[in-house]
């Protein structure tokens, strides 16, 4: 599946995954959503969030990011502000995505027990649409 | 000063036990939010949206708002309909009508600050569908609705056009669908209005509701400049009043004082008693369990100690007899019987500890239980203690309740939903033909209204086959009336008056007591209940007649003073034109407490009418 406005962390290489992430995180106004894993929910979510991504309301740049492997979340966390939800409580076994203001906040977690479907992908992009 | 303050905090005290007033049960919610908005356009043809309190000009006129949008809801909803939940549809309503501010906030280009502003809004505007959307997705992304708007996000070419065009279709064929079924059923809208007042609730006419008569146009003025009879009755009965008391000062003060005693008195005495009940109950609980605990140990201990003591003195019996021994067979066959003995009695005595400790292992255990039931027995207790002083206070306690009541004026009585019925001169409306807004001139609906007088709103949604019938309230809300901006009054009322300096005339008596009128002027207010309804702050200029010199002659004072509770307490300062003397005044509106109507009989009159 082509994805556009994805920036797919290599799982191979944290060294290069963290500096890549650490990359995307110091490009100024970018409103990022995270999707963590591979699976087949993974997958549908990134493919949407990819989509949404696309857009860019009153010109603020959307980027979607894949983890696939979430041993990498330890490398890149350090790189996160608190927002409505602390760096520190997001266990991304649990998580399908997070969503990633413009100022590096997490604010919004999307649990497994919810459908990555185009409405929740767009819910996380518009959430965190915030400096 | 001070001299006067005595007489009015003992009068208050005293008084609060013969004041009587309506039960007040007020009302003031609204079923649906929204469904109608009261707007107020007053006397200067200003618009005003009636907020809490809920406080409206006597003399204004309103315009009533139907949201016909919520009306379809509630109508659907009523009969069974509704596919979608009302809060959705509210969502998307809103949505919808701001979708070009959304639009525009998305296209927005040019420095940074401006693009943040547009992203907060964009974001403002579109969180509230999508987070409903995203919260409720196990329940709604089965239904038509949700497939589309998922659908239509799928496709990122358009921007969020097409998710716009797919919310604007849906939500048509939602309410359609609405407007099919609820037209086609039979039930039917009602929209009544009452004005409430001391003399019961009447049902006024609203244009396009019902086919009741409409009143002739009527204003309350806001301004008085004759005296209104029921104010002359009471500056009569103050005159009595005062004129009684006054030549009776000793004995009224020292009723009052004895009157006041007795009361407290009597309290301490039942409160004392309650008091002191609760304590033996409790001592008597602690002391039982103590008791009881005692009495499980004191026979097992004391059979310890006797035995400890035994054991004790055959012990040294039997270290005596080791000591003498001759050794012979029998000393050493008594020997071993003694050592056994003594074995025996050890064994004994380890068996009393034994049961000692299990006696204690047994009340150590239980002691959870017991405990439970002490702090059950004093929780009972403090109970009781609650329950007894308050039912001692319950008393005062409505007294305090009327005499709020009273200061708020509150003479009419709240009326509520189930009270109220509407005349079969109201209109029967299907959704169709309800109507969007009207207007009520509020010079119209009674023309004996008074400022505090309520009007009431209701809406109702009804269907009357045999089959299927219901009715569901849709608005209930109270609104009061009052005078808004400048207004004025003029209250008669018994003033007590203390000369600054000097003593009156004649007497030991350290202030007298006058009638008086007060032209009063105050500024209500829209907003600020304690102030419109109860503390209702005013100025004005007092006119008292007085007798200085206690020679029969009356005098004249004139004053400046503030009033407030409705006028029922003023402060003041003033001055006795004939004899140039200085006064302050206090002064209580009557009739307060039953005051007017219980006062002294038997003196004669000395103060000539004023205003008559």
């Amino acid at each position: 599946m082509p994805l556009n406005n994805t920036t797919i962390l290599p799982s191979d290489s944290p060294e290069e995954a963290e500096q890549l992430f650490k990359s995307l995180i110091d490009e100024k106004d970018v409103v990022c959503v995270i999707v963590f894993g591979n699976d087949s929910v993974a997958q549908t979510a990134i493919k949407n969030a990819d989509v949404r991504a696309a857009l860019s309301p009153a010109g603020f740049k959307r980027r979607a990011v894949w983890m696939q492997s979430t041993g990498l979340w330890d490398n890149v966390k350090s790189y996160l502000k608190n927002g409505a939800v602390k760096v520190n409580s997001i266990d991304p076994a649990n998580l399908i995505a997070i969503g990633v203001s413009l100022s590096d906040k997490v604010e919004m977690e999307m649990p497994t027990s919810k459908t990555p479907d185009f409405i929740a992908m767009e819910f996380a992009f518009v959430t965190s649409s915030k400096q | 000063m001070r001299k006067i303050l005595l007489p009015l905090l003992l009068v208050l005290g005293l008084g609060a036990q013969t004041y009587a007033q309506t039960d007040s049960t007020a009302s003031n919610s609204s079923n649906v939010k929204d469904l109608i908005t009261v707007k107020e356009r007053d006397t200067n043809n200003k618009v005003h949206t009636v907020d809490k309190p809920f406080f409206v000009d006597i003399n204004s006129t309103l315009t009533i708002e139907i949201d016909t949008t919520v009306l379809l809801y509630e109508m659907a909803d009523a009969i069974g309909a509704q596919t979608y939940p009302t809060e959705l549809l509210e969502i998307i309503n809103e949505v919808l009508r701001k979708q070009q501010d959304i639009l525009t906030a998305v296209q927005t280009s040019g420095d940074r600050k401006t693009r943040l502003k547009a992203l907060d809004e964009f974001r403002g505007r579109m969180e509230p569908i999508l987070l409903y959307l995203y919260s409720n997705q196990d329940k709604l992304s089965s239904s038509s609705l949700y497939k589309e708007a998922n659908k239509a996000f799928s496709d990122s070419t358009q921007g969020y056009g097409l998710f716009f065009s797919t919310l604007n279709s849906e939500y048509k064929k939602i309410t359609d669908e609405y407007k099919s079924k609820v037209n086609a059923s039979s039930a039917y809208f009602q929209l009544g209005g009452w004005l409430n007042t001391s003399d019961g609730e009447e049902q006024f006419h609203i244009p396009g509701f019902d086919s009741l008569a409409q009143g002739a146009i009527v204003s309350i003025p806001k301004f008085t400049t004759s005296v209104p009879p029921a104010e002359k009755d009471a500056f009569n009965e103050a005159r009595n009043l005062a004129d009684s008391i006054n030549a009776n000062m000793d004995s009224f003060l020292t009723t009052i004082k004895t009157g006041v005693d007795t009361q407290i008195s009597d309290v301490e005495s039942k409160v004392k008693i309650i008091i002191d009940g609760a304590y033996t109950t409790m001592e008597s609980d602690i002391r039982s369990l103590a008791s009881n605990l005692e009495s499980k140990f004191t026979g097992p201990v004391s059979t310890l100690k006797q035995d400890l003591n035994d054991f004790k003195t055959d012990v040294v019996k039997f270290v005596n007899d080791v000591k003498a021994l001759q050794l012979s067979t029998n000393d050493l066959v008594t020997l071993a019987e003694d050592a056994n003995t003594l074995y025996q009695k050890g064994k004994e005595i380890e068996n009393m500890g034994d049961s000692i400790w299990n006696i204690f292992k047994v009340e150590v255990e239980s002691l959870p239980s017991v405990a439970t039931q002490l702090k059950t027995d004093l929780t009972n207790s403090i109970q009781s203690v609650k329950t007894q002083l308050t039912a001692l206070g319950q008393p005062y306690l409505e007294e305090v309740q009327k005499l709020m009541s009273m200061l708020g004026e509150n003479r009419v009585a709240d009326l509520k939903e189930t009270a109220v019925n509407f005349s079969s001169s109201t209109f029967e409306l299907s959704y169709a033909k309800v109507p969007s807004h009207t207007e009520i001139d509020l010079r119209r609906i009674g023309a004996d209204r008074e400022p505090g007088d309520q009007i009431y709103f209701r809406a109702v949604v009804r269907r009357d086959s045999t089959s299927g019938a219901f009715e569901k309230s849709l608005f209930w809300r109270k609104y009061t009336m009052f005078h808004m901006g400048l207004n004025n009054s003029i209250r008669a009322s018994i003033v007590f008056l203390d000369k600054v300096n000097g003593d009156f005339s004649n007497t030991s008596s350290q202030f007298q007591l006058a009638p008086s009128y007060s032209a009063i002027f105050k500024i209500g207010t829209r907003h600020g209940k304690f102030y419109n309804q109860y503390l209702t702050p005013g100025l004005g200029v007092n006119v008292a007649t007085m007798d200085f010199d206690n020679n029969n002659n009356p005098e004249i004072g004139i004053g400046v003073t503030a009033a407030f509770f409705h006028d029922y307490v003023q402060i003041g300062y003033g001055m006795n034109m004939n004899t140039n003397d200085n006064y302050w005044m206090f002064g209580l509106r009557l009739p307060l407490f039953g005051w007017a109507t219980s006062a002294v009989q038997g003196t004669p009159t000395v103060t000539p009418p004023l205003g008559n």
